[in-house]
C-alpha cells in the first residue's frame, strides 16, 4: 500500500491567493481543520489583479504542474474591480497557451470568498485530482524543447 | 480624555466604540454575549455573513488593540444608571468569558487536554468553548481561560450610549406546522458559503428543491423589519439562479423595499434573470402532497423573512436608564440621538428599524452630539522610531512557532534559526536574539496574520526591524492543520526566506492634509455638518442661497408630528448655530482641483483651500398629487420621502412599490396600490453633474451622487463599509438630498457621518497601503496614463510638470493593479517586487 502511494504522481500546484478572500478561505480551511492535498503551494498576493500573467507562466516553467489564481467573487473585490481585471488576463493567458498547443486547464481561476473554507478545500481536492489524472506538465521542458 | 459607556451588541454600538476610541476617548463596551457578535441576531439577515463575522468584529478588535482605549465586559447586564450628564455612575453585572478571545491564540492545547469544543470562524482562530474551566486553568499558555464568575461593577462615565439589539420574529403567523417552510436564517445556512449543491441545499425529505420561494412580509400588519432584508434576499436569489439556471425561483412581496441607488437594480436584475417577482396583496400558504402552495404557485421549499420584533427586555432597559420609550423604541429629542434623559444616547435598532448603513451612520454621527459632555482628549505625541536600513546585506533570522510546526521537524537553511513554543508570547527573547545576532530580516513561521500577524510584526519593530523586512508564513493554517506535510512547510519557508533576501526598505509616507473643510451646497445636511464641526477647523459653506425647508421630517413621533412653526424654529436655530463658526461664501464652485488633503476650489475671484469636501447640493422637492411613487426614470427610490409627507398631510391615495418603512410600518399612510400623480419627488440638480465631473464622481440616471453604498466606483456595498475606511472616500463625502431622497432625520445621520469622517481626516494620514505603497520609477515612466485608469481609488495621477505618473499616498491601498497594468515596468510596489515573487515561485515548486 505504502509503496504504491510512493509511486503515485504527486503534482505541485502554485496558488496565487488574494489576501482578502481566497487567502482568508485558506485560513478558514485551516481553522476548520479541513484536509486537502499538500500539492497546493500558496503565495499570498494582495489582489488577484496583482498577478501578472508572467507569474503564472513562470510557475509552470519552473516546474509546477498547474497554477490556481484565487480571487473574490465578482462584485465583492476589496479593490472594487481587481477580480475582473484578473479574469480578463487569465482568459488571455489560457487562449495563448491553447493556441501554442499546451493544456490550458493547467491554469485555474476560482472565486472563493473569505467564509468559504469548505469550498476552498473542495476545490483544492478536485483540482489536484484532475491534475493527477492529467499527469506531469510538459511545460517545464519548454527550455529544452525550445529552438526546434 | 472623555469616558463613554456603550451598552449592546450591534453594528451601531461597535462602530460607535471604534469612533470614540479613535477620537481619543475611553470606551467601556458592555457586550451582551460570551464573545463579540455572540448576539448578532438582527444582522444575520442584513449582510453576507463573512462581513458580519469578519470585518466589523475585526475593525473593533484592531482598534481596541491599536488605541488601547476600549475595555470590553462580556455577558453584561445593566443594573442602574445614577447621576447626570457628564457624571454618571453606571452599575452593571458582568461575567468573564470562559475563553478571552483577545488573548486566545488558537493553539488547540485546551482541545487536547481539557473538555473543549471549537467552532471555526473566518478571520481569527474561531471560538473555543471550554467545559469545566477550573480543570483547565494552567493549561492555556496565553492565559485566556477564566473561571466565569458573575460580579457587580461600577463605572463612572460622562456619556452613556444604549444600543441593545433587535430580536427576529417568528414565522408562525404565516406558516404553522408546514414541513417545507423555513425561516430565511435557516435557509441561508443551507446555502451561504457552499453554493447551490445537492449535498447541502435540500428539503427535510432529502430532496433537492427545484422550485424555491421567498417571502418577505414587509407591509403586512405587525411587520417591523430592517431596511435590508430584501437586499440580501434578492442577492441570494440572483446568486442561486446564476449557479443553477434550472431552478425555478419565486419572490413574493407586498412592498418592494430596496433603498438607495444600486439596490433597486437588484429588482431589475432578478426579473432579467427569469426570477418571478410576485407583487401580492394577500398571502395564502397551504400544504399539498408535501409541497408548499403560495397563492396557487406550487413550490418545493419556501423561505420566509421573519422580520423583527421589539424584545421584552427593552422595557427593562428603558426603566433602568430612566428614559422614555415610544412604541417600544427609545424616544429621542427631535433630530437628535439623545434620549429624554440628558447625556444618555440611543443608537441603532433601539431608535427605529434601520439598516446597516444607517446603523453605521448613527454610530459615527453620535460623536459630535456626545462631545458636548465629554472632556476633550489630550493630544498624543508620536515617537519617531529609528530603523536599520540595509538592503544589500541580508541576514535572515527564522523564528518557528512550536504551535505551528508541531512535530514536522522541518529542515530550514537560514542565517539564524530559532524554534520556540508560542512566539507571540515571547517578545523579550525574540527581540534579544534579533539584536544579538545582527539579524536584519525576519521570517516568522507561525499562524495566520489575521490572528497574530500584527503582534509578530510589532515584536520585530521593537527589535528595530522595519515591517518591510518582515515575512510571515502561516505554517499552522496552511500546513499543519490541513494535513501536515513536511515538504510543503519547507517549501513555503524557503520561499519566504528567498523573498526576505530580496526585500527593500520602504519608507511609508504620511500626508498632512489642509486643516479645513468645504461644504458645497445649501442643503440642510450641509448646515448640520457645519454645526457638528463646531469650529474645530475652519469651515466654508459654498452656496448662493440656502434651500427651503422640506416637509419630510422623519419617522419618530415627535418629528413626524412636528408642527410647521416648531420645524421652522428648529431650522432657524440650526442655521444660526451653523453660521456662527462657518464662513458663508456666496457663489457656486466653478472649478475644483486636487485630491484628499489638498483641494483647491475656485469661486469667482476667490480660491479656497480645503482638506476635505462635503457635498450637500440638495435637490428640488416637487409636491402635488396623492401617489407615493417608487422610482422615477432611474433607480432611486422616492417613497421614503413621499410616505412621510403623505402621512404628515394625511393623504389618502395610491402607491406602487413601497407604502411605508421603519416606524411608519406601525401606522402607515392610507393608500392602496395604483397609479397617480406623485405626492412628492426629488429632482436632482444640474449642479451635481458639474461637481461630479470636477471631482471624478459617479452620478446615477436621475442625477444623484453615489455614496456609501458606492464609495467612488464601488460596484457592491459591503466590505468597504466595515473597514477603517474614511480614507477610501478620498476626502469627499456626500450628504442629504444630493445623495438620495431622504427625510430630515436621515439627513441628520448622514451629515453626522460626513462631518465626523471629514474631521477624522484632519490629522497626519499614514498611507493605508503601508509597506505595499506603490511608487513610480521616473526613468521608466512614459507618462502614458494607463496606471491612472487602472487605479480604482484615484491615487495615481499624471504630474503636469514632470509628465510622469505620481502616487497620492493617502489614497493608495496597495492592490498592485497599477504594477500589472504598467507596460514599461515603471509602476512598482517595492515590497512586492517581481524579483522577490520569482524567487518565491522558484522555491515553492522545488
Amino acid at each position: 500500500m505504502n509503496e504504491e502511494k510512493e509511486k503515485e504522481f504527486e503534482p505541485v500546484i502554485v496558488g496565487f491567493f488574494c489576501n482578502w478572500c481566497t487567502s482568508a478561505a485558506a485560513d478558514m480551511a485551516g481553522t476548520a481543520r479541513l484536509h486537502y492535498p499538500p500539492s497546493i503551494r500558496p503565495i499570498r498576493v494582495m489582489c488577484s489583479s496583482t498577478v501578472d500573467p508572467v507569474y503564472l507562466i513562470r510557475a509552470l516553467q519552473e516546474g509546477a504542474d498547474a497554477t490556481i489564481l484565487g480571487g473574490c467573487h465578482p462584485g465583492d473585490c476589496h479593490y472594487i474591480n481587481g477580480n475582473y481585471k484578473a479574469r480578463r488576463r487569465v482568459a488571455i493567458v489560457k487562449t495563448v497557451l491553447k493556441s501554442l498547443g499546451f493544456d490550458d486547464e493547467r491554469i485555474l481561476l476560482e472565486w472563493i470568498s473569505g467564509s468559504e473554507g469548505p469550498k476552498f478545500a473542495r476545490v483544492m481536492n478536485e483540482y489536484t485530482e484532475l491534475i493527477k489524472k492529467k499527469g506531469p506538465s510538459d511545460f517545464k521542458y519548454i527550455d529544452s524543447l525550445g529552438g526546434d | 480624555m472623555g469616558k463613554v459607556l456603550i451598552y449592546g451588541t450591534s453594528l451601531a454600538s461597535y462602530r460607535a466604540a471604534v469612533n470614540f476610541a479613535r477620537a481619543g476617548h475611553k470606551v467601556i463596551l458592555l457586550n451582551r454575549g460570551e464573545f463579540l457578535w455572540h448576539k448578532k441576531e438582527q444582522l444575520q439577515y442584513e449582510n453576507p455573513r463573512d462581513i458580519i463575522n469578519g470585518y466589523s468584529k475585526g475593525v473593533l478588535k484592531t482598534v481596541a488593540m491599536i488605541t488601547g482605549n476600549i475595555k470590553i465586559y462580556n455577558n453584561s447586564r445593566l443594573l442602574d444608571i445614577d447621576g447626570n450628564a457628564g457624571k454618571f455612575k453606571v452599575k452593571f453585572k458582568t461575567r468573564l468569558p470562559v475563553v478571552d478571545e483577545f488573548k486566545c491564540i488558537g493553539c488547540d492545547i485546551c482541545l487536547e487536554k481539557c473538555n473543549a469544543k471549537h467552532i471555526p470562524m473566518p478571520l481569527g482562530p474561531g471560538v473555543y468553548f471550554v467545559e469545566e474551566p477550573e480543570k483547565c486553568l494552567g493549561v492555556c499558555p496565553a492565559k485566556a481561560i477564566n473561571i466565569p464568575k458573575e460580579e457587580e461593577k461600577e463605572e463612572e462615565v460622562e456619556v452613556v450610549v444604549l444600543s441593545p439589539e433587535y430580536e427576529p420574529n417568528t414565522i408562525d403567523k404565516f406558516a404553522k406546522n408546514i414541513e417545507n417552510i423555513m425561516s430565511f436564517e435557516e435557509f441561508d445556512s443551507l446555502f451561504s458559503g457552499k453554493g447551490v449543491d445537492k449535498r447541502f441545499l435540500k428539503r427535510k425529505d432529502g430532496k433537492y428543491p427545484r422550485r424555491l420561494g421567498f417571502f418577505d412580509p414587509a407591509g403586512f400588519e405587525g411587520y417591523l423589519g430592517s431596511y435590508e432584508e430584501q437586499v440580501i434576499m434578492f442577492r441570494e436569489a440572483i446568486e442561486m439562479k446564476g449557479m443553477d439556471e434550472n431552478l425555478e425561483i419565486h419572490i413574493f412581496l407586498k412592498e418592494v423595499r430596496l433603498y438607495g441607488h444600486n439596490q433597486m437594480y437588484l429588482y431589475d436584475e432578478a426579473i432579467r434573470k427569469g426570477i418571478n417577482v410576485h407583487l401580492i396583496e394577500d398571502i395564502k400558504i397551504e400544504e399539498k402532497d408535501g409541497n408548499v402552495i403560495v397563492n396557487d404557485t406550487v413550490l418545493d421549499l419556501l423561505a420566509i423573512m421573519p422580520g423583527q420584533k421589539v424584545p421584552d427586555d427593552w422595557k427593562n432597559i428603558g426603566e433602568i436608564a430612566g428614559i422614555e420609550l415610544e412604541n417600544g423604541f427609545a424616544k429621542t429629542k427631535p433630530f437628535s440621538l439623545e434620549t429624554t434623559r440628558d447625556g444618555i444616547f440611543a443608537i441603532g435598532e433601539f431608535v427605529k428599524p434601520l439598516g446597516s448603513t444607517e446603523s453605521f451612520y448613527q454610530g459615527t454621527a453620535i460623536l459630535p452630539e456626545a462631545e458636548k459632555y465629554l472632556t476633550p482628549p489630550e493630544k498624543e505625541e508620536k515617537e519617531e522610531l529609528e530603523w536599520k536600513k540595509d538592503d544589500f546585506n541580508p541576514k535572515v533570522g527564522v523564528f518557528i512557532c512550536g504551535c505551528a510546526e508541531k512535530d514536522l521537524n522541518m529542515n530550514i537553511k537560514a542565517d539564524y534559526v530559532s524554534r520556540k513554543d508560542f512566539l507571540c508570547l515571547r517578545e523579550e527573547e525574540i527581540v534579544k536574539e534579533i539584536k544579538e545576532n545582527g539579524i536584519n530580516r525576519v521570517v516568522f513561521g507561525a499562524c495566520s496574520p489575521s490572528i497574530r500577524g500584527a503582534m509578530l510584526e510589532k515584536i520585530a519593530m521593537n527589535a528595530g526591524i522595519h515591517p518591510s523586512y518582515v515575512e510571515l508564513v502561516q505554517l499552522r493554517e496552511y500546513v499543519t492543520r490541513v494535513g501536515g506535510d513536511k515538504a510543503k512547510g519547507e517549501a513555503l519557508l524557503r520561499a519566504a526566506i528567498a523573498k526576505a533576501k530580496k526585500d527593500y526598505f520602504v519608507d511609508i509616507p504620511t500626508v498632512s492634509p489642509k486643516k479645513s473643510i468645504a461644504i458645497i451646497g445649501g442643503d440642510l445636511a450641509g448646515l448640520i455638518a457645519a454645526k457638528n464641526i463646531n469650529g474645530k477647523v475652519p469651515v466654508y459653506i459654498i452656496t448662493k442661497e440656502f434651500d427651503p425647508l422640506h416637509e419630510a421630517t422623519g419617522v419618530k413621533e415627535n418629528t413626524l408630528n412636528m408642527s410647521e412653526d416648531d420645524l421652522r424654529l428648529w431650522y432657524e436655530n440650526l442655521k444660526k448655530e451653523a453660521l456662527k463658526n462657518a464662513k458663508w461664501i456666496k457663489g457656486d464652485a466653478e472649478k475644483i482641483e486636487g485630491s484628499l488633503g489638498d483641494f483647491k476650489i475656485k469661486i469667482g475671484d476667490e480660491t479656497l483651500e480645503a482638506g476635505a469636501i462635503i457635498i450637500a447640493t440638495g435637490g428640488d422637492i416637487i409636491e402635488k398629487g396623492t401617489h407615493i411613487t417608487g422610482r422615477l426614470d432611474g433607480n432611486t427610490l422616492h417613497s421614503s420621502l413621499a410616505s412621510i409627507i403623505a402621512k404628515r398631510k394625511n393623504i389618502k391615495g395610491t402607491y406602487d412599490f413601497m407604502r411605508a418603512y421603519s416606524l411608519l410600518d406601525l401606522n402607515p399612510p392610507e393608500v392602496v396600490r395604483g397609479k397617480g400623480e406623485p405626492v412628492a419627488i426629488v429632482r436632482a440638480r444640474e449642479y451635481n453633474k458639474k461637481i461630479a465631473e470636477m471631482l471624478g464622481l459617479k452620478i446615477d440616471k436621475e442625477g444623484f451622487f453615489y455614496f456609501a453604498e458606492e464609495p467612488l466606483h464601488l460596484v457592491e456595498r459591503g466590505s468597504i463599509q466595515f473597514m477603517l475606511f474614511e480614507e477610501v472616500f478620498g476626502g469627499i463625502f456626500v450628504a442629504g438630498l444630493a445623495h438620495r431622497p431622504m427625510s430630515i432625520e436621515e439627513e441628520m445621520e448622514e451629515a453626522g457621518f460626513a462631518s465626523q469622517s471629514a474631521l477624522y481626516l484632519m490629522r497626519d494620514i499614514t498611507s493605508p497601503a503601508g509597506k505595499l505603497i506603490s511608487v513610480t520609477d521616473p526613468r521608466r515612466c512614459a507618462g502614458c496614463g494607463i496606471c491612472v485608469n487602472a487605479c480604482f481609488t484615484g491615487a495615481r495621477f499624471i504630474d503636469e510638470e514632470e509628465k510622469i505618473a505620481k502616487v497620492h499616498p493617502a489614497l493608495c491601498m496597495g492592490c498592485g493593479a497599477c504594477v500589472n497594468a504598467c507596460p514599461s515596468g515603471a509602476a512598482k510596489i517595492v515590497s512586492f517586487n517581481s524579483d522577490g515573487i520569482f524567487e518565491m515561485i522558484k522555491e515553492v515548486v522545488k
